[in-house]
């Protein structure tokens, strides 16, 4: 009995492994695409900003104003440094829109005491339902600053409260805690004045651990020197530089971060704000906009520029690492599910003829077959199906390839923007692309089935992120997840 | 046999494309930081001949050879570094400065290249340092919407009636950077402007009407009256709606009569900014008018009829307090956030 059943498993595992091979053929075949994609786009960008003069802008009398709304809950360790800093960006016309999110320490006490708040009562229209607003104060001392007061309801319904509120033509979504570079909106605005069909544009998020800051803003970045984060600042250039950049040619982006996008503010109010019900409300955003867009006859485009900075702290520790990844692609499988009828659906163009049918054939699937290749020929070695230095031969091939994108992404870094300009710098990020396929690839493999899973199960709390506070350890200070969330 | 050899193959050219970029990324990194040393040097001495010439010192011929040997890079960066900071007597130094080493000849000659991102180059180069006067104003007709931008950017600082010209035929350009410039140019430029807007005002169609009318806003010189008037009964609702805005900063009593008779206009945007202007004006005979809004079906008419009844004192909020008995209820709803206004409060009290 031993005989033929010891065939069918080896029929099935070579079955298997020319899938997983065959699918390792066509991923790597678009990310070849993107990678072209990304590096052409990158080329037609550079002439468009060496020697540009961002100060004109600056001085522009007909700037559309933008309106940035920080959701805040449990921060006040930080908000008031955040909020001096978001003031503080360059954009000649600018409303900070700081919403506390029914926050049970002091945050209110804080923006209170620091910016001299005076209650306001402008009239404005609810559009979108949201909890309860407890108040609306304007700074005294800084007119353009916002703060909104209202009950606990989340990140999106903060969000949602300070659109309603918010005056700008276009929003700045952002986290509370994202550190954004002075110049960054200066640069955001580029494709909304270009194109009439953008709804929105997001930019690079960079990761800010180990990073000198000053008066919330990061001096001097740094490659980090652990392992965990190392590994997050590459995956990060790759997704943004590599991924989202190349998708700016191939049909638009899908996603723009969470913690800082840009997006035309009457069309985020017409598809009705951000959904309540999902944990990955930035890209389910994003789809609904694109798809509210292509049905009306609109604009649907959404744009990512590799120049605006934000940076944002990453998790240093593997279960919260973990649980944010989960979360991830929880978010993922929601939001695709939510908007299924896209799939290769002409009707929406690019985005449901090749943006969409990647997201659900490449980022939402792949660890599932990835984690099926390795269990399939870990199986095959053990029961001597597969030959040992032929899967070695195999594996080498696959993850070399990954190592050649990140490698790949880092050249565009370096030749671009060069932030880490030491050689120390340089070097570390590079040994943490080149471990970073050695174990931490398998691991959000495991957090992303996890996910996965948990998404099955129907089930859709946020978690809980830790953060150490920019750089100083002085201002380390844990967070509750309604608002201060953390994207990429 | 035949996969293992081709996983080999493949492995080996992925080694190779793996070392080439680990090449680019470190030899990059060793040659930034070799041109960073080699220019800092430089930079100290070359920012200290600018500084003596733009402070009245002639330049010896041997500095200026020097200055000549420093990378034409180095040179434009330390331009753009003073430059901001200058203007006057120290801007033409600096202009004549950057004529000797050449750079106002180079840019000039980018201008006339063929690749859209040397002409880019060469245009924000002659911003910069000034000069160009006989190449960028061709760069107002040039395919690459960028390039256009660059030359609307350029004529700030050349504001001769040719420019102007094409400043206000780039206010109808199909790329909306071309026409933000443009109409940023122009408000920057002010009274200078005023005729030949004013004349583009009666002209012009379409998209150009509508930019141009915000620039006209921006300036609310009364030279814009009669076009705005005319315009005010444009088939373009948007048109209509920023002529009255127009006519709102310009006052003048043909201009309010029109006002109030566009408060029944079709277009909400219309009526919105008919109140709004009525309101700026404190034309207070049009408060039963305005009264009326509060009745409009669509939430920013009533919002700006409310808002322009408090700004026009007691007739207004006497009008307010009438309305609060409404039996429509976004009218009395309206009303009641207006007067709950706390400024509307105070004004209250005084009555």
């Amino acid at each position: 009995m031993i005989g033929p059943w010891s065939d069918l498993a080896s029929l099935i595992l070579v079955r298997l492994e020319w899938i997983s091979l065959a699918y390792l053929l066509f991923v790597n075949s678009f990310y070849a695409v993107l990678l072209l994609s990304a590096s052409w786009a990158m080329l037609w960008h550079a002439p468009q900003v060496r020697e540009e003069n961002l100060w004109r802008v600056l001085g522009s009398k007909v700037a559309p104003r933008i309106s940035m709304l920080a959701p805040a809950y449990n921060e006040a360790a930080t908000i008031g440094e955040s909020v001096r800093a978001l003031l503080a960006l360059y954009y000649p016309n600018l409303e900070v829109v700081v919403v506390n999110d029914g926050s049970q320490d002091r945050t209110f006490a804080v923006l209170q005491e620091q910016f001299n708040l005076v209650p306001v009562h402008p009239i404005y229209r609810r559009q979108i339902d949201t909890k309860p607003v407890r108040g609306l104060y304007r700074s005294r001392r800084h007119p353009n600053l916002l703060v909104i007061d209202k009950d606990n309801g989340g990140k999106a319904d903060a969000l949602n409260t300070g659109l309603q509120l918010a005056t700008g033509e276009l929003v700045c979504a952002m986290d509370a805690d994202t550190l954004i570079e002075p110049d960054a909106l200066l640069r955001m605005i580029r494709p909304f004045l270009l194109r009439r069909d953008v709804l929105a544009a997001g930019g690079i998020i960079r990761v800010v651990n180990n990073s000198m800051g000053q008066s919330g803003r990061v001096v001097v970045p740094h490659a980090p020197r652990r392992a965990l984060v190392g590994f997050q600042v590459v995956e990060y250039l790759r997704a943004f530089l590599f991924g989202r950049l190349g998708w700016n040619l191939l049909g638009g982006n899908l996603i723009i971060s969470g913690a800082f996008g840009l997006f035309r503010r009457e069309a985020v109010i017409a598809a009705n704000g951000y959904a309540h019900d999902t944990v990955g409300e930035d890209m389910e955003l994003v789809l609904r906009l694109r798809r509210y867009g292509y049905e009306q006859n609109g604009p649907h485009q959404v744009a990512f520029i590799p120049d605006p900075v934000a940076w944002t702290e990453v998790p240093e520790s593997l279960r919260v690492l973990g649980r944010q990844r989960d979360r991830w692609h929880r978010g993922l499988a929601d939001a695709l599910w939510r908007h299924r009828r896209l799939f290769l659906n002409p009707r929406y163009g690019a985005m449901g003829l090749v943006g969409y049918p990647y997201f659900v054939l490449v980022e939402l699937i792949a660890p599932v077959v990835e984690a099926l290749g390795l269990c399939g020929a870990l199986v095959g070695l053990l029961l001597g199906t597969f030959n040992g230095s032929f899967a070695l031969l195999f594996f080498l091939c696959a993850y070399g390839y990954g190592l050649v994108l990140t490698a790949y992404t880092l050249v565009l870094e370096e030749m671009n923007f060069h932030r880490y300009e030491g050689k120390r710098d340089r070097l570390w990020l590079l040994l943490w692309a080149l471990l970073e396929n050695f174990g931490y690839r398998q691991l959000t493999v495991v957090w992303r089935l996890r996910g996965f899973y948990k998404f099955w199960r129907g089930r859709m709390e946020w978690g809980v992120m830790e953060r150490r506070g920019f750089a100083h350890a002085e201002s380390a200070a844990q967070q509750q997840p309604s608002s201060g969330g953390d994207h990429a | 046999m035949m996969s293992s050899m081709l996983l080999q193959n493949f492995l080996l050219v992925q080694s190779s494309f793996l070392a080439v970029t680990v090449g680019l990324f470190l030899g990059h990194g060793l040659w930034l930081a070799w041109y960073k040393r080699r220019c800092q040097a430089m930079w100290a001495h070359a920012q200290a001949i600018f500084l003596a010439t733009l402070a009245g010192a002639i330049l010896p011929p041997t500095e200026r050879e020097w200055l000549r040997t420093v990378p034409v890079r180095l040179q434009i960066k330390l331009c753009a570094h003073l430059t901001h900071n200058l203007s006057g007597t120290n801007k033409q130094a600096l202009t004549g400065l950057a004529c000797t080493l050449g750079l106002i000849t180079r840019g000039e000659t980018l201008c006339r290249s063929r690749w859209w991102w040397r002409r880019l180059q060469g245009a924000r180069l002659l911003t910069l340092l000034g000069g160009g006067e006989h190449t960028v104003p061709a760069l107002f007709l040039d395919r690459e919407a960028l390039v256009r931008v660059q030359a609307a950017e350029w004529a700030m600082e050349h504001p001769t009636p040719a420019v102007l010209q094409a400043l206000l035929t780039m206010l109808g350009d199909v790329n909306g950077l071309c026409r933000f410039t443009a109409q940023d140019t122009l408000l920057h430029l002010g009274r200078v402007v005023t005729e030949p807007l004013a004349c583009a005002l009666s002209l012009s169609a379409g998209l150009q009407v509508e930019t141009a009318l915000v620039v006209a806003v921006g300036l609310a010189e009364p030279r814009f009256f009669k076009p705005a008037l005319t315009l005010s009964h444009s088939a373009t609702p948007g048109v209509r709606a920023l002529a009255v805005t127009l006519l709102g900063a310009l006052g003048g009593r043909e201009g309010v009569q029109v006002l109030t008779t566009l408060l029944d206009d079709d277009a909400s945007e219309v009526r919105a900014a008919a109140a709004q202007a009525l309101g700026k004006l404190r034309h207070w005979p049009a408060a039963a008018a305005l009264a009326g809004l509060l009745r409009d079906r669509t939430w920013s008419v009533r919002r700006e009829a409310g808002l322009a009844l408090r700004a026009l004192g007691s007739p207004g909020l006497l009008f307010l307090r009438r309305s609060l008995q409404d039996t429509d209820h976004f009218a009395a709803d309206m009303a009641r956030q207006i007067l709950d206004l706390p400024d509307t409060s105070s004004l209250m009290e005084a009555i």
